[in-house]
């Protein structure tokens, strides 16, 4: 195997890990502490993609635009949580399943109204084009710069768990739910600012993703899927669990679709080897997240509590 | 169980019968549509009602089912075998297979699922059906995200299942069996132990209850049933393709359910009726308030849903029950107050 | 047959470096009522869930009339005859009172595999829970929901459902949990009618019941048992009366 592939491989498996930890990382914390399952947080993402084009349209310039959409979308996803989800706190799963498996269905609708039902592009700044050399391979500076964003998120994220007083609310929030109420704190508020913290970052994931995959409806869907799959390997409500589990993911999927077929070739003729390979290779992260349930239930780094 | 009750019942199930008769291909179409999902959320409900456990990957199920009757179609038609054995168009061995491969593959997958709860246990079951989603997809063997189209139906033995009527009648019959053995199972010992797991999973191992065993026993059973109302939706579509596994078809699933009123034995049944004919004629009646509106009739349906979870607790059959009481069966236990 | 229902040998269990059993050991013999007591906080209810199986010991052993349970999860240990009622009380709210009696004498009634006969009408169901609940009083009350029960009512539903599967061991977590002066008399009342019939383990605060009930009993401070014994001998202990009167007005 090319080491030049391996190395452009191990790079875009970052790059997946990455975004996947941005989703997983909001979407975590809003099970551990919260209890509420959102099927909607892929919607978010979907928003940062759309909003960012839009307004990359009007403003003409990606930063800003990416800014504002991060705030917008931030604003939106506080307003759910409190007229639509707040009434969930504590009731069965089922309807907080069915309540934004309705929520997917008027966003993907309201997005289909206002944008129609063609994929859109979103063209990534001029600073952000053409290729750097990476160990002597060319690499997209695009996938660079959100490895770069990924992690410096990541520190971010780190930092303001670890370090802040809000950071210390999550995590006594995550143990104790009604002790931190009982403190004095106005829950209410915390777990809105939560929300909107996890929609700001699924929609920074979206503005990164529209550059390399395209801008079409329903994208949240997909990358939900594999977020969920990244927080159950690491654990729910676990922010490292997160990370690792987000890498792991990463890594595993674009390795095994990258990999897989050409090992597979080593025994079958080459368009079974493909075929299974493709068939294999598109099973392979949810035969990890077997794997690791089957040893760790709870997951990787499960958070305390 | 009231007097009204049973004869509304009997209305119902007389208007059931007599549907092939009162209009035309269009309606009776619709009709099959219904029975089938009924018969999917009815055994979607054996673990979401009865056990508590929320399944997000119940279209898994209800595709395998369907992908029975396609791949055996395909080969069929080809004159190929399938893994060297000889394709069935017989509707009855395609059940068999169907439930049998729902089976294994909820065996499997629920051994996994079952020993995590709550949010894990929603997740893990989306993902399963998500990995076979794709994994169909990539099948081009069975051309992948296109599908299968089906030229003809499955064979019924001396019933020709080609006649719409006949057909019909065919999934009217399979429903209120299951629905016979779903009552049946509720009060059996069985349908207790699954039903006081869902109560209070702790005090059941307490009394001496090996609950993993039922539930997953449960699982298997719901699963082998969605696929057998997956083999009748391949017939009545003459069509089989990934789509239906999506989550989205896992959510519909769900939403008929709830819709109805879980844990009931008729609740799926009213709300996978109630679903189909809001998907049917919720477009056309915004068409007719706002011209070109119906193409996003999905917009009023979330919002419908969100104040659904948030108010109506007991689902349709809750809200004509009305009252205070807590959802029983609709056939309700001797011992209990009524 | 061995005349010691229960013999729990060294039993440590930490949380971290919180030990909250440490080496206890027990021994109950047949027919006897033996009380554990101990300020808040001792390690009695860590110890009950060690016995029943909730949590796996760190350290030590449990025999349940001669047989090893320490490794069993708690349906087996159930199955073998060790029964536990719940500080918290745990019925079956949506079921009614027979109903929920019933499951507990299905436990013990052979295989729950059944499909389609009618639990309801299975006479090798429904009588012995009718005799049950006509012991407990509550038999007029049969075919309520068990959530419409006043509070001391679910907690004689719950000794009802512990005693359904003729117990050799019966662990009692603060049977008078809640309960009123009249309430907490005709419970004690309650159990001393079933002196014969089991070996109870009971952990409680109120003292006049367990002194009134207890052949022996157990002292638990910290997780380690400082007396054991005559319960008259133990009510004048000095090192006894220190842990308590160290908890004087929080009980």
């Amino acid at each position: 195997m090319d080491l030049l592939l391996l190395l452009q491989q191990t790079l875009n498996g970052l790059q997946l890990g990455v975004m996947l930890f941005l989703m997983a990382a909001g979407l975590t914390l809003i099970f551990g502490i919260m209890d509420l399952i959102n099927l909607a947080h892929g919607s978010f993402y979907m928003l940062g993609a759309y909003v960012t084009a839009w307004l990359v349209g009007l403003v003409d310039s990606f930063l800003p635009a990416l800014a504002l959409a991060l705030l917008l979308t931030a604003a939106v996803g506080f307003l759910v949580e409190a007229v639509a989800l707040r009434r969930l706190y504590g009731r069965d799963h089922l309807y907080q399943v069915l309540a934004t498996f309705g929520l997917i269905l008027f966003f993907n609708e309201g997005i289909k109204l206002l944008f129609g039902p063609q994929p859109i592009f979103l063209q990534p700044p001029v600073w952000l084009a053409g290729q750097l050399p990476v160990f002597g391979a060319p690499y997209p500076v695009v996938r660079l710069a959100i490895i770069a964003v990924g992690l410096a998120s990541a520190l971010l994220l780190w930092w303001l768990i670890g370090r802040t007083r809000l950071g210390m609310l999550i995590r006594a929030g995550a143990d104790d739910r009604e002790m931190v109420q009982a403190l004095g704190v106005d829950i209410a508020r915390l777990f809105g600012l939560i929300f909107a913290l996890g929609a700001a970052l699924a929609a920074l994931a979206g503005a990164m993703a529209g550059p390399i995959l395209a801008v079409r409806i329903g994208m949240g869907e997909d990358i939900l899927i594999l977020a969920f799959v990244v927080i159950v390997i690491g654990g729910i409500g676990s922010i490292r669990g997160a990370f690792v589990g987000a890498l792991l993911v990463g890594l595993v999927d674009t390795y095994g679709r990258a990999l897989l077929p050409d090992v597979l070739g080593l025994f079958l003729e080459r368009t079974m080897a493909d075929a299974a390979g493709a068939s294999i290779a598109s099973m392979a992260i949810y035969i990890l997240m077997a794997l690791v349930l089957a040893f760790r239930p709870r997951g990787l780094l499960p958070a305390r509590g | 169980m009231g007097w009204r009750w049973r004869v509304l019942l009997v209305l119902a199930l007389a208007f059931a019968l007599l549907v092939p008769w009162l209009g035309d291909s269009y309606v009776l179409k619709l009709a099959t549509r219904i029975l089938i999902f009924a018969l999917a959320a009815t055994a979607l409900d054996l673990v979401l009602g009865l056990g508590g456990l929320v399944s997000f990957g119940h279209a898994a199920f209800l595709g395998l089912g369907a992908y029975v009757v396609g791949i055996m179609f395909l080969h069929d038609f080809e004159g190929s075998t399938f893994l060297g054995i000889a394709p069935t168009q017989n509707i009855f061995l395609q059940f068999l297979l169907a439930a049998a491969l729902a089976g294994g593959f909820a065996l499997v997958t629920g051994a996994v699922c079952l020993r995590t709860r709550g949010v894990a246990f929603i997740m893990i079951t989306l993902a399963f059906a998500q990995m076979l989603f794709y994994f169909f997809v990539s099948l081009r063997r069975y051309n992948g995200e296109d599908g299968i189209a089906l030229w003809s139906r499955s064979l019924g033995g001396w019933l020709d299942l080609e006649e719409q009527r006949v057909f019909y009648y065919f999934a009217l019959a399979c429903l209120l069996l299951f629905l016979a053995f779903a009552f049946r199972l509720y009060h059996s010992r069985f349908g207790r132990v699954i039903r006081g797991s869902k109560d209070n999973d702790r005090r059941m191992q307490a009394l001496g209850f090996p609950t993993y065993r039922y539930r997953l026993t449960a699982y298997v059973l719901s699963a082998a049933v969605t696929a057998i109302a997956g083999v009748l939706l391949a017939n009545a579509t003459y069509f089989v393709g990934p789509s239906y596994l999506s989550w989205h078809m896992s959510g519909q699933l769900i939403v008929m359910v709830v819709l109805g009123g879980i844990g009931t034995l008729l609740g799926p049944v009213l709300g996978a009726t109630l679903f189909i004919l809001l998907e049917e004629f919720l477009p056309d009646a915004l068409d007719l308030m706002v011209n070109g509106a119906g193409e996003y009739w999905r917009l009023v349906l979330g919002p419908l849903l969100v104040l659904v979870a948030l108010f109506a607790r007991r689902g349709l059959l809750g809200a004509l029950v009305g009252g205070q009481r807590p959802p029983l069966p609709v056939a309700a236990d001797r011992h209990s107050e009524s | 047959m061995t005349d010691e229902v229960l013999q729990a040998v060294d039993l440590t269990k930490r949380f971290g470096g919180v030990v909250a059993c440490d080496r206890v050991s027990l021994s109950l013999p047949r027919g006897e009522i033996h009380g554990l007591i101990g300020p808040n906080g001792a390690g009695k209810t860590t110890l009950l869930n060690l016995l029943s199986g909730e949590l796996s010991a760190d350290a030590g052993s449990i025999l349940l009339t001669g047989r090893d349970i320490t490794r069993l999860p708690p349906h087996r240990r159930a199955r073998l005859g060790l029964a536990r009622s719940f500080q918290i009380t745990s019925i079956f709210p949506s079921m009614s009172l027979l109903e929920n009696v019933s499951l507990a004498i299905q436990a013990h009634a052979g295989s729950s595999f059944h499909f389609f006969t009618d639990a309801g009408s299975d006479p090798a169901l429904v009588e012995p829970a009718m005799l049950l609940l006509e012991e407990m009083g509550l038999a007029e009350r049969a075919g309520l929901p068990a959530a419409r029960l006043a509070h001391g009512q679910k907690r004689v539903l719950e000794l009802a459902m512990a005693l359904a599967g003729d117990p050799e061991l019966l662990l009692l977590d603060e049977p008078l949990a809640g309960l009123g002066p009249e309430e907490g008399r005709s419970m004690v009342e309650l159990l001393a009618a079933l002196r014969q019939r089991t070996t109870m383990l009971l952990v409680e605060h109120d003292m006049d019941a367990v002194f009134t009930l207890a052949d022996r009993v157990t002292v638990l401070v910290y997780g380690r048992v400082i007396a054991s014994g005559d319960p008259d001998v133990i009510r004048r202990d000095p090192e006894v009366r220190a842990a308590y009167l160290g908890e004087e007005g929080a009980d």
